[in-house]
């Protein structure tokens, strides 16, 4: 409402911009308008402003809700790992939970019972991630307990393979360097995605642990901070750094990966 | 439990649109409005019927962005989101569309504080009062944040150096 009854200030303008002001309030002000030519054609730009800006985003409201929005799958979620927690201590893990429910399958049968249930919702979980992570969790899986073709290009062609990526990603990249953590670089592979290629890098500590870097290019320049996930007896970590996105997915615990993503984010940066 | 559900979902499709506008970026919008409708859920017993389901939303969604950006803060040499202006994704080929990728590329260089008034206000449509309340800050700091952040986004479209306000409103008979 407008306070100063005699007076129509800067606030009054912005108010009867955005349709906060009563009848009688909206009526002084235009009648003031009719007047002042200046502040009319100050509150013409200011209408014009709002529009594009409203513009900008109203496709969003047409849009279908994803199945990792839906107020009823997370509620599902969410109450099953409480469930989980409380009722199944023992199965906490989900590597317990799978090898009991190969178990169930072993021993009964058909008579799947809640195992059955657990492992729904273990889909669910899935299909809420977002695809970049998706894919990433996915070539872990494919690549990292390969034998013989762990990579295409040997991590001993580095300067080859971090060349033919950045070309093939249409964004200079680099291969972060993480001896001083254990880890050294066995290779990269290119990855088809559904709107351009992903690249793959692949690390391996003494005992044969692997860990692999999956990144894409960034539509436009952006940045997040540190994500964390997991599925099974993976770990993921995910970040936006300008031009590029990074998973790290590691089958070792989250404090072992974290400093591993810190560390790539600093090389990455610098 | 059924039902807040139920109304939980008729608020997306207004929480995608503000994470949109607000964090400028598809994926990471939907990553923020999944974080806050998990949060939600999880705290919904905090949830009091005074006020409206959908502030609520709001306000959990912007103290969940507000701490991811601290967050950010932390990280060293990286370079705050408000300081990063992206390439308009529209093609710019006619007058209008110009217009609008210059309000985004504006939109995106505006300090968070300023955007996300500017946002509740203008693309959601909310009452003052209500905005001020979401964004936990008194009425009058939201009024020089809405009238700063419209000044800046009118001087970085018109690439006009300082424009010039009506100072003087005169007196109304």
């Amino acid at each position: 409402m407008i306070k100063d009854k005699n007076n129509i200030h800067h606030d009054d303008l912005h108010a009867y911009v955005d349709d906060q002001l009563s009848p009688d309030d909206a009526s002084r002000v235009e009648h003031y308008l009719s007047q002042n030519s200046d502040a009319a054609s100050f509150v013409a730009e200011l209408q014009k402003q709002k529009e594009q800006l409203k513009t900008l985003f109203e496709d969003t409201l047409q849009e279908p809700i994803p199945d990792r929005l839906s107020p009823h799958e997370l509620a599902k979620t969410i109450e099953a790992e409480a469930k989980r927690s409380s009722s199944h201590p023992l199965f906490n893990r989900s590597r317990w939970q799978s090898i009991a429910a190969i178990l169930a399958v072993f021993l009964f049968g058909n008579v799947s019972g809640w195992f059955g249930h657990h492992s729904l919702i273990a889909s669910n979980l899935t299909s809420q991630k977002r695809p970049m992570v998706r894919q990433a969790l996915d070539a872990h899986t494919t690549y990292a307990v390969e034998v013989l073709h762990p990579v295409e290009v040997s991590g001993k062609e580095e300067d080859h393979l971090v060349r033919w990526l950045s070309k093939r990603l249409q964004v200079p990249i680099k291969a972060p360097k993480l001896q001083q953590s254990g880890y050294h670089l066995v290779g990269g592979r290119l990855l088809p995605r559904n709107d351009g290629v992903a690249a793959q890098l692949m690390y391996e500590d003494q005992t044969g642990k692997r860990i692999t870097l999956y990144l894409i290019r960034n539509q436009e320049t952006e940045t997040s901070a540190f994500r964390f996930t997991s599925e099974k007896n993976m770990n993921a970590f995910y970040w936006l750094d300008h031009d590029v996105s990074y998973v790290l997915v590691g089958n070792i615990t989250k404090e072992a990966l974290s400093p591993l993503a810190k560390h790539i984010y600093a090389q990455m940066a610098s | 439990m059924t039902q807040l559900l139920d109304e939980i979902e008729t608020c997306i499709p207004a929480l995608r649109r503000y994470a949109r506008a607000l964090t400028g970026n598809v994926d990471q919008a939907d990553d923020l409005v999944q974080d806050c409708l998990e949060r939600a859920i999880r705290k919904r017993h905090l949830w009091s019927p005074t006020g409206t389901l959908q502030s609520w939303l709001f306000t959990l969604l912007i103290n969940i962005y507000r701490n991811q950006l601290r967050s950010l803060k932390d990280r060293p040499s990286l370079s705050s989101i408000d300081e990063i202006t992206s390439e308009p994704s529209i093609p710019a080929s006619q007058p209008d569309q110009i217009a609008l990728a210059e309000t985004k590329r504006a939109l995106a260089s505006l300090p968070l504080e300023q955007r996300e008034v500017l946002l509740l206000v203008t693309i959601e449509g909310m009452a003052y009062k209500e905005a001020a309340e979401i964004l936990n800050i008194p009425i009058g700091t939201l009024m020089s944040r809405l009238g700063r952040a419209r000044k800046r986004l009118r001087k970085l479209v018109d690439h006009e150096p300082e424009k010039s306000e009506p100072t003087n409103l005169r007196r109304v008979k």
